[in-house]
């Protein structure tokens, strides 16, 4: 069988699904705490490994994670059902992890400028909270996709990963399209540089 | 060697196949759901779009930090933590101590001028913690030993604020 021909068992599941996440989310709209926990059984590990990967750290992703679902309980008026569900419960995730991360580091530069040697110091923080989340018991890539740049590695993590486009990416990263592929560009090259080195010791 | 040669040099094509077959879920090292449901039991529904400030979250979180603020002011006062073993970092933190105790000792702390002045603090020690966490990775980093007087300066200031007529005072006695 072609692995472009979904099994009667597959689709059954598929639209069980969709038919699921209608009733979940009628549910929320009503205000039914319940169908929160549902929601989080279906997904919460799915929104865990997004945004593990867009911060690169174990601690501020579960931290996330509990926002993305606060939020999610907060706004599931502004779900009108153009999209899939779970497409907008990633684009949310997608969203408040950004956020939170801009946030962090909005924070620290409001408290110490920006001057050249605040900025080193900055990402010398940043290298010390990944390195204390390196217990990790991650795959390969996931280990190197978490010590890119921030910028490379959240556009790398939606298209790759996620399978957004560019596009999408500029919009919601507020970056020209240009830059979100020279940004995917930079990550490829980046991993690449990273997997090789590894592989020969 | 051939056989470091034949895994050697992964193409980027590679990489964009690797990616694509990252599982697409991962599970937390602690249960989420626990916090989801005390937030939620305390954070209304939107029925329309509102404005995202909202002030009794950051109250919450702020009130969230106090109590790691308080820990690890009672870790630096006591001196005995093994990763405080910069020779340069502990008199710094010492002193800084002693000033802080000794403002705090001539003011009543029930009337600050400054009413959320420890919300402030709060934040402040978590700089601190952070800072400290990463001079003992690198304990010659200038900047970083900068930012943590920075932070402490900022703390002893953020007191001298809260608390500016009682001080006033004392230094007049």
């Amino acid at each position: 069988m072609s692995s472009n021909v979904i099994a009667p068992e597959q689709f059954q599941g598929r639209t069980n699904k969709a038919e699921n996440d209608d009733v979940i989310v009628a549910q929320l709209k009503r205000g039914e705490q319940s169908a929160l926990r549902k929601l989080y059984d279906l997904y919460g590990n799915r929104v865990y490994a997004l945004c593990l990967r867009l911060s690169g750290d174990r601690e501020i992703a579960e931290d996330i994670t509990q926002e993305v679902f606060v939020q999610i309980w907060q706004k599931v008026h502004n779900f009108r059902g153009d999209s899939k569900f779970s497409t907008w419960l990633y684009s949310v995730a997608s969203n408040v992890a950004i956020s939170h991360m801009r946030k962090q580091k909005k924070w620290w530069r409001s408290w110490f400028g920006s001057d050249q040697q605040n900025e080193t110091a900055l990402s010398n923080l940043e290298v010390n909270d990944e390195q204390s989340n390196h217990d990790l018991s991650r795959s390969g890539l996931d280990k190197h996709i978490a010590k890119l740049p921030e910028q490379a590695r959240i556009v790398f993590v939606l298209f790759a990963v996620e399978g957004w486009r560019h596009e999408e990416i500029s919009q919601e990263l507020q970056i020209a399209v240009g830059s979100s592929k020279s940004q995917y560009h930079r990550a490829k090259q980046l991993l690449q540089l990273a997997i090789n080195s590894e592989l020969n010791g | 060697m051939g056989d470091v040669m034949s895994t050697d040099n992964i193409k980027q094509k590679d990489v964009l196949a690797q990616a694509q077959e990252l599982p697409k879920e991962l599970t937390p090292d602690r249960d989420l759901w626990v916090g989801i449901e005390q937030a939620i039991a305390k954070t209304p529904q939107q029925n329309i779009y509102q404005n995202e400030v909202n002030w009794f979250q950051i109250g919450k979180i702020a009130a969230a930090f106090t109590p790691i603020a308080l820990v690890l002011g009672i870790w630096l006062s006591s001196g005995s933590s093994q990763s405080m073993h910069n020779n340069w970092l502990n008199p710094l933190v010492a002193s800084y101590e002693i000033q802080k105790k000794q403002l705090l000792q001539n003011v009543n702390l029930e009337r600050p001028i400054i009413n959320n002045w420890q919300s402030s603090m709060a934040e402040l020690e978590r700089a601190e913690k952070s800072l400290i966490k990463a001079l003992e990775s690198q304990p010659e980093d200038p900047a970083l030993m900068k930012m943590l007087n920075q932070v402490y300066q900022k703390q002893i200031s953020l007191i001298k604020q809260a608390y500016k007529p009682q001080l006033k005072r004392y230094h007049q006695i």
